[in-house]
């Protein structure tokens, strides 16, 4: 890595002296400094895209941490990673390339400036939520038993973000190798701290049971000897350590949008430890300085001559539609839904070392709210672990052993409660895998119980699955009575690539799968991964049903009801991978019926009906001639249990809808 | 402790609406202590234990492997064997479980040795679709066509979904003959003996004038006063939103009729699904009738008479609908045959159209419940309503039972409603008949002193045709 150690003439370093060991780190900080001088240039000209956060007067943090590191750490840095990640790969190249959006950069030119990847170092542009993931990454390497670490950089700024303490909180619990490095340089963008920040930030850590230490950039010996001593602390696997950094940023914190008091910039700049070693060692600067300049004069040359990003090799996962085959359902297994979870749950831990169950209650003797993990703790101790009412934590945990290759199951009570994990699944499992540039797969489970029909009022009843449709990389599963969920976890753990979202519905727990049908139905299975039910009738359909999960029950009721008493015969189609959606069973039953009615359980605005019929309209609308959406209306749902049946689409409902549609011809 | 005490399966977790029960800890009949561990029951969540509420002798009422509803009497628990059984033959309705529906796992259809899901599922040759669904649902307009047709359910066998035009395209109009439904529901052999009148007694003092009780009443107070003197009654009573009776006849002039032909017909069906109203409680035995006929109550002016209903749980709506007209009919006509008025196994009393709210409707000799209908009332921002109120012999059927079978008969009641109501209004809202060749409407041909004529075009396909049309302007 070091470049200019060896073409720094004796004469000139000999007088006043400098340690060889400094002179290669303060050559690494130069370097920062000139590759953002130049990202800055390169914006003006427009040779660019976007605009770019740069760490200049900071780069000694990065600098001074990755020197402790060794191979196996993980490093996660923020919106202001240049820095960190040029003191960890030296990746001039890659970098450059990649902030100018070309296909040669670390990415692909498709994260750019704040998304970066390589060799274990991750960035993001999301505040606080970098830190639960970080904590992920650390916990992998407690699992494996090694004496890596996991560094996370965050900015006296991300202190206001919540992540950030149901982190430090089980970081310090569990006894993580995390270091959270945080980089004070006094202000939140534009907002100066004493504005928004109370109380003291070392104290905010040690709240949680972690040692604070204390440096700042200026007086770069120092914070080496701090650094270092959080290292031995973390290589010792005493558990986290926090680390702040005082530091200042002399440029603006994007282009253009500095208010600060130039008086105030003036005073940091003398301090400038660059500057400084500049001053004293102008010979050695020089030299340094013309060794950086042809290293990135190549680099940009090089980066203008590849091409710009492309998305050729996304296009074969978008999703699309497939024909599939059906075929009679299987028998299955008499046991309740729940058992056939937990039995595969324990299959999988039994099979695969990487599989670790993090959520609330999951332990035993409690075994979770639905037990579906009943006796797992004590099975396969520290792989499945109870964890605080933190459910961002929850997730972004598993979205850090995804990362580290774990393959992460994530409990979430009651789904209701994702909301809360919102940020993780959007802004983190989604992106990894497209933003890394294929580098990574995020292989995170995610189950949680959505649903109504129990009177549990308002906040512990919705569907607000369809908030999750449509999310890149992310696949959404439902269970629903007629497929065995053990079946289905089987097949998820052997295929899956990227995080994946199941739908248990809450009533299905206790209820065993039901294979048998009424009379003059046939219940089918597609040859899809994750099957298409299909409850078709002999002969033609009038309608054609679409719905998923706990719905199905209510539809095949209404369907029965319907054709006994008013002659009209209807085909069901129930997909249980909702996610992208195979729209293909869909459009070839509506093919035969030419009429639809989409139900679900949730709020119907933008929902799963919504979609289906817009990608139906889209495909071909000819075949359809009267479409129907059945959902909750736009209110909350009540506690009282006769107008939560109510208000939820049922039977009754449900054959309502389908004599309209017959009706209106 | 000379009482028997039912244990039953509470409420152990929010989720659940049956528990397995594992193993039964004790056997029939043994004695047992207060405390002690009697089965183990699963929940979708967790085990728990049922212990003994008392000491005494045992009676089990559920069996080990057996899934159950939360709330069934799982043993029963006396001083002596025999007092508890002596008690349960006192008490029929707790020796019998009444509409609650009690599946062992293996009877799901669902073999415990059988473990192929879908993962291990390889599709042959003869998986691959299309195959033909061997199984026969025949709907309920197509079955009364079965019927009146002579023709035989087996027909259709392997038929799939059968519909009313799946029996008219077989039948060959020459050989359809209509063939009167099977009259006799069995009956009771041997009722019990009227009591004695007691000896009349003024109990005023005014003066008075003494004239026989009239025939028709001596009848009915035989057959009333058996089930005040015999039935442990009691009643449970529902409210019924309604758009009301005017809106009904407004959308439809015979949606009004319809609903009560409905309301009939899933009493009917919902009779099957709880067995123990459609019976009779004699000499501490059941019997159970197996068939549902059912006596609709008709009193304008001619003494109260009950016409009966037969087969009510298998008949359509049009054809109940047509049936009870033809009733009321007879009714006013006096021209009902002895037919029409016996074997009713249960009897629905409609007094809408009298504008009481609620009553106290009266059990028939021999039966197990009745039905009240009471008028509609208002219940605030322009709703209507109406009661449902069902007296029952407690010696048959609990109230738990009875609210079920309530509950379901409104909620149907109230989905056809709005089905009718709704599908009314919008095939109003769109559809009005126009001539085929120039497209004038009905009322555009009123205007002009024409109307609308249907003639018969090729292949037995008929059209409208206007008469200016038809006159070949």
């Amino acid at each position: 890595m070091p470049i200019l150690h060896s073409t720094i003439s004796p004469e000139i370093a000999n007088v006043p002296s400098v340690s060889t060991r400094m002179e290669q780190l303060y050559a690494r900080a130069i370097l920062i400094r000139s590759v953002e001088e130049r990202l800055l240039e390169l914006f003006s000209q427009g040779r660019l895209h976007g605009t770019v956060h740069t760490c200049i007067g900071q780069e000694w943090t990065g600098v001074a941490v990755a020197d402790f590191l060794k191979p196996g750490d993980f490093v996660f840095s923020n919106h202001r990673c240049h820095g960190h990640f040029l003191a960890r790969t030296d990746d001039v190249e890659g970098l450059i390339a990649e902030v100018m959006g070309k296909q040669t950069g670390v990415c692909g030119g498709r994260g750019g400036s704040q998304h970066l990847c390589r060799d274990g170092f991750f960035s993001n542009g999301i505040q606080g939520g970098i830190v639960p993931v970080a904590a992920g990454l650390a916990l992998s390497h407690q699992l494996r038993g090694t004496d890596n670490v996991s560094v996370v950089f965050i900015g006296d700024g991300t202190l206001g973000e919540g992540a950030v303490y149901e982190a430090l909180n089980v970081a310090s619990k569990w006894n993580l190798p995390l270091l959270v490095v945080l980089e004070n340089n006094l202000y939140s963008q534009s907002t100066r701290q004493e504005e928004t920040l109370a109380g003291d930030i070392c104290a905010r850590a040690e709240a949680f049971g972690i040692p604070a230490y204390h440096s700042e950039t200026w007086t770069p010996e120092s914070l080496l000897s701090t650094v270092e001593a959080c290292m031995v602390r973390l290589r010792n696997q005493a558990g986290p350590v926090f680390l702040q950094v005082d530091t200042y940023r002399l440029m603006a914190h994007s282009k253009g949008d500095d208010d600060r008091d130039p008086a105030e910039i003036a005073r940091y700049r003398e301090r400038d430890p660059i500057d400084l070693f500049t001053q004293q060692f102008p010979a050695a600067a020089a030299q340094i300085a013309e060794q950086i300049r042809i290293r990135l004069d190549a680099a940009v040359a090089a980066a203008e001559l590849s091409p710009l990003a492309d998305l050729s090799s996304e296009s074969h996962r978008l999703p699309k539609s497939e024909t599939v085959q059906w075929q009679p359902a299987p028998t299955t297994v008499p046991e309740r839904s729940v058992a056939l979870i937990r039995q595969s749950l324990e299959r999988s831990l039994k099979a695969d070392d990487r599989v670790v169950i993090l959520g609330e209650d999951i332990e035993s003797p409690y075994g979770g709210a639905f037990k579906a993990t009943q006796g797992l703790s004590t099975q396969f101790p520290g792989r499945v672990r109870n964890m605080p009412i933190s459910e961002s934590l929850i997730v972004g945990m598993g979205n850090g052993l995804a990362l580290a290759g774990m393959v992460p199951v994530c409990e979430i009570m009651f789904g209701d409660f994702l909301t809360l994990a919102t940020d993780q699944l959007i802004n983190h499992a989604s992106k990894f895998r497209f933003m890394y540039n294929d580098q990574v797969r995020v292989p995170l489970i995610v189950r949680t119980p959505m649903g109504g029909r129990r009177g549990y009022g308002p906040t512990h009843s919705q569907s607000l699955e369809k908030h999750f449709l449509g999310l890149p990389d992310l696949q959404v599963l439902a269970t629903n009575h007629r497929l065995d969920p053990g079946q289905l976890y089987d097949r998820l753990m052997k295929s899956i690539e990227g995080p994946t979202l199941v739908i248990e519905n809450k009533v299905l727990y206790g209820q065993r799968v039901q294979t048998q049908m009424p009379e003059g139905f046939a219940l089918e299975f597609s040859s899809e991964c994750f099957p298409t039910v299909r409850i078709r009738p002999e002969g033609t359909p009038d309608v054609t049903i679409v719905c998923y999960g706990e719905m199905l029950r209510e539809v095949e009721e209404a369907v029965v009801r319907a054709f006994d008493e008013f002659e009209l015969i209807c085909e069901v189609i129930c997909p249980t991978k909702i996610s992208p959606l195979n729209l293909a069973p869909i459009l070839a039953s509506v093919a035969r019926s030419h009429r639809l009615l989409v139900t679900e359980e949730g709020i119907g605005t933008a929902g799963f009906g919504a979609e289906v019929i817009a990608q139906l309209m889209e495909t071909d609308a000819s075949v359809c001639r009267r479409v129907k959406r059945l959902a909750s209306p736009g209110h909350p749902i009540p506690a009282c249990a006769p107008l939560e049946r109510e208000m939820l689409p049922h039977a009754n409902s449900i054959l309502a809808a389908i004599r309209g549609l017959m009706c209106h011809e | 402790m000379s009482e028997v005490i039912p244990v039953r399966i509470p409420q152990e977790t929010v989720n659940d609406d049956l528990v397995l029960i594992q193993q039964w800890k004790v056997t029939d009949g043994q004695a047992v202590q207060s405390g002690q561990v009697l089965v183990e029951v699963e929940t979708s969540k967790s085990v728990f234990e049922i212990t003994c509420p008392t000491d005494g002798f045992i009676r089990l009422n559920a069996a080990s492997d057996q899934e159950v509803p939360i709330g069934k009497v799982l043993c029963y628990i006396g001083a002596t064997i025999e007092a508890v059984d002596a008690s349960l033959e006192n008490q029929p309705t707790t020796s019998v479980s009444i509409g609650e529906s009690i599946h062992s796992v293996v009877s799901q259809g669902m073999s415990s040795t059988v473990v192929s899901g879908f993962e291990s599922h390889e599709a042959t040759p003869a998986d691959v679709l299309p195959y033909v669904i061997q199984s026969t649902r025949i709907s309920r307009p197509a079955l009364e066509l079965i019927q009146s047709h002579g023709l035989s359910t087996s027909d259709f066998a392997g038929r799939g979904l059968v519909r009313s035009q799946d029996i008219l395209s077989t039948l060959a109009p020459a050989t359809a003959k209509i063939v009167s439904p099977s009259v006799e529901p069995s009956l009771p052999t041997s009722l019990p003996a009227a009591k004695p009148a007691s000896s009349f007694r003024s109990a005023v003092g005014v003066p008075f004038r003494k004239e026989p009780l009239a025939r028709s009443k001596r009848v009915e107070t035989k057959v009333l006063s058996w089930s005040t003197q015999q039935a442990i009654r009691s009643s449970v009573t529902v409210m019924v939103p309604t758009v009301g009776r005017h809106r009904l006849h407004d959308a439809d002039v015979d949606a009004a009729e319809k609903v009560v032909a409905n309301l009939i017909h899933v009493c009917g069906e919902l009779l099957r699904q709880f067995p123990m109203l459609n019976a009779c409680c004699l000499d501490d035995q059941v019997l159970q009738y197996e068939q549902v006929h059912i006596g609709y109550a008709l009193d304008a002016g001619h003494g109260l008479k009950v016409a009966v209903l037969r087969d009510a749980d298998q008949q359509s709506v049009p054809s109940l609908l047509n049936e009870r007209q033809r009733l009321i009919s007879a009714y006013l006509n006096q021209s009902l045959l002895p037919a029409d008025l016996t074997g009713a196994t249960f009897t629905i009393t409609d007094l809408s159209g009298s504008g009481v709210t609620t009553f106290d409707p009266l059990i028939s000799e021999g039966q197990a419940g009745i039905l009240g209908i009471s008028g509609e009332f208002a219940i605030g921002n322009g709703q209507q309503a109406f009661h449902l109120i069902l007296s029952f012999d407690h010696r048959l059927v609990e109230g738990r039972a009875a609210a079920l079978f309530l509950s379901q008969l409104k909620d149907r009641v109230v989905a056809f409603e709005q089905t009718l109501f709704q599908a009314t209004a919008s095939e109003r809202a769109c559809v009005e008949a126009c001539c085929a060749r120039c497209g004038l409407t009905v009322t555009q041909a009123t205007h002009r002193n024409h109307f609308l004529v249907s003639v018969a075009g090729a292949e037995n396909t008929s059209a409208l045709i206007c008469t200016n049309c038809l006159q070949g302007r």
